[in-house]
């Protein structure tokens, strides 16, 4: 077990940068997933972890030593395919067994090893058949526990739930998370889907185009995403991304005006000219005593999920979702998301947070 | 029911196009040459005898062909599986490799092996390989006929195992030959079966260079072809038949294997 660490690691294909600058640092027991949309370099970066590739630049460390220049079977890296990659022609326990083979571990201490990891992983029946005979859920458990049976270094998740239905992937969800509690091994763990890069990660690293867009725990991405990007990419529905004109005593959104108090208007002028303002669904209230952007709802469009109650609306134009607790059979015509909700970002490409 | 009679009818036509031939091979084997050439012909020899076998079994031709030919199909099957395992793997996991040994092996194959064994013949003269007693010549030549054969066969049955299973390997351990050794060979047995079989049979029936290359240190092919030419067909079936022998022999030593295998149950 040990720290992962990735300095300025770069990976170009021909005239395409997959993975830009890329700088983490992975603490000694810790789960980061790794989030973006398809095409933004994460699955790039497992590669270049488990040596499938080579950086063109940077450098990764794994308990200080220096592993980006190592072959793969030197690196002490052990991974889990989006595939599962099981050995077809062997049984589950020489699959298990095949890495503590590699390393010229003796038979006896083989079997014990194998044996007590596939107990952990309720795979203690199992044993004697082969891949073909196994169910999804039993497949890839035989890869997960493929990859731990040597206690690596650094654990490598590309997707792992990815193939299993919707049932199976919040039993498996929480059965790696407690899994990782217990064995507390260094993970990176790869995913498109931002709900399970929440639930799983002591941190998020959120991805785009190659480049590291932050790496937070999930209330910090969530609270104060650090761009645009994040905001929209992180929560369902995603914030809304709104622009807008402010100046020292209003904000101008669309064709709406909305004059500021007299508290706000220094954190607002701070910013005059052109912002995206950013209001999460969940900050529409119908408290009266709520000051803040007031959004006209179409109570057609309300969508009753049970837990919550989703509607569309506009402020000045500019469409917004809203998201109100519990089922809310008549919407209100109006709902008010108070200024201290607000997030401020700049109105150009990169849309960084305005505030700390 | 209707479907099951055209599926018996054209499976008995099919074995009798098979069958018939090799039936009268059989049959003019133990048939005497006078019978053979007597009209009509008939369809069971009327006088069946050994005299056809026991003349060549007497003969040195035999035996020695015997051996040339079954020595020379074994080490064509081990060297074109040596050279073309690492070649195909090449071609199918590093896709520019692939596409620049296709075109060489297929141009090979547009010439005519006569126009291929005339040079080469020449260039064994020089070696002291034309007309090797032990084929050193025509081994060489066989493995390069061949090479394009085995070469398909196991580029295709690579491309088609995952490559993550041999990622998987490497980061379990095992170097990037051992990968290969420990999961893609395995996986590929069936392949590798069939293209020996069909370097075997590639080697074992080869007429041409046997032909140029052999000319006195003759291996059955040609030796059956002398029989046949000189007027001696009962001589000619008998060597057919005892051809037979060896290449059901090697079928039933592969079969099992070809048959077994497949790739399920690796991924999701």
């Amino acid at each position: 077990m040990a720290a992962a660490e990735f300095e300025h690691v770069t990976k170009r294909f021909g005239t395409v940068t997959a993975l830009d600058d890329f700088s983490l640092l992975v603490a000694d027991g810790e789960l980061v997933a790794v989030v973006g949309p398809s095409g933004c370099g994460k699955s790039t970066l497992l590669r270049i972890t488990a040596g499938l590739d080579r950086p063109s630049s940077g450098a990764i460390r794994v308990g200080g030593r220096r592993i980006d220049e190592l072959p793969p079977h030197a690196r002490d890296v052990a991974m889990v395919f989006q595939s599962y990659a099981l050995y077809p022609h062997m049984t589950v326990r020489d699959n298990i067994e095949f890495p503590l083979r590699m390393r010229g571990v003796g038979r006896s201490e083989r079997h014990a090893q194998a044996t007590q990891i596939a107990e952990a992983l309720e795979l203690g029946t199992l044993l004697d058949r082969r891949p073909a005979e196994l169910s999804g859920g039993q497949r890839q458990r035989v890869a997960l526990a493929r990859a731990l049976v040597r206690h690596p270094a650094l654990f490598l998740l590309d997707e792992p739930l990815s193939n299993l239905d919707a049932q199976l992937r919040v039993d498996v969800r929480q059965y790696i998370r407690a899994l990782h509690r217990r064995l507390h091994v260094t993970t990176l763990y790869v995913t498109h889907d931002q709900t399970e890069a929440m639930t799983l990660g002591d941190r998020v690293a959120v991805l785009r185009g190659g480049r590291l867009q932050q790496a937070d725990t999930p209330a910090a991405v969530y609270e104060r995403p650090a761009n645009g990007f994040v905001a929209a990419f992180i929560g369902t529905p995603p914030m809304n991304l709104l622009r807008a004109q402010a100046s020292a005593d209003a904000l101008q959104i669309g064709d709406q005006r909305v004059a500021l108090p007299l508290a706000m208007r220094a954190r607002f002028g701070a910013h005059a000219g052109p912002l995206v303002i950013g209001v999460r669904p969940e900050s529409f209230t119908t408290d009266g005593n709520a000051r803040g952007l007031e959004a006209v709802i179409d109570p057609s469009t309300s969508e009753i999920l049970g837990s919550e109650t989703l509607a569309r609306g506009t402020i000045g134009r500019e469409p917004v979702i809203v998201r109100l607790n519990g089922i809310v059979r008549s919407l209100p015509p109006r709902l008010t998301a108070d200024f201290s909700a607000l997030h401020l970002f700049a109105a150009d490409e990169q849309g960084r947070r305005l505030e700390e | 029911m209707r479907r099951a009679a055209a599926i018996a009818i054209a499976g008995a036509m099919l074995s009798c196009a098979v069958l018939l031939p090799l039936a009268l091979i059989l049959k003019q084997a133990v048939t005497p040459d006078a019978e053979s050439f007597a009209w009509p012909p008939t369809w069971l020899p009327r006088q069946p005898t050994l005299d056809n076998f026991r003349a060549l079994l007497g003969s040195a031709e035999l035996p020695y062909g015997l051996r040339l030919s079954v020595a020379v199909a074994l080490l064509t099957v081990l060297s074109t599986l040596t050279l073309t395992v690492s070649a195909a793997w090449a071609a199918a996991r590093v896709s520019p490799v692939g596409r620049r040994l296709d075109a060489v092996l297929v141009v090979v194959r547009v010439f005519p092996s006569l126009a291929l064994a005339v040079p080469m013949a020449v260039l064994f003269v020089r070696f002291g390989l034309y007309n090797n007693p032990a084929g050193i010549g025509l081994w060489i030549a066989h493995t390069l006929v061949a090479l394009p054969f085995a070469f398909f066969v196991l580029r295709n049955a690579f491309r088609r195992i995952p490559v993550e299973l041999e990622e998987a390997a490497q980061l379990d351990g095992a170097t990037r030959f051992g990968a290969v050794w420990r999961v893609t060979l395995p996986l590929a047995r069936p392949s590798l079966a069939a293209a020996a079989l069909l370097v075997f049979l590639v080697s074992w029936d080869e007429f041409a260079y046997a032909l140029l290359l052999q000319v006195t240190n003759r291996p059955l092919p040609p030796l059956l072809y002398y029989f046949s030419a000189f007027g001696y067909p009962g001589m000619a079936s008998a060597v057919a038949a005892i051809m037979l022998v060896p290449a059901l022999a090697i079928i039933a030593v592969l079969a099992p294997a070809i048959r077994a295998g497949g790739l399920s149950g690796s991924g999701r």
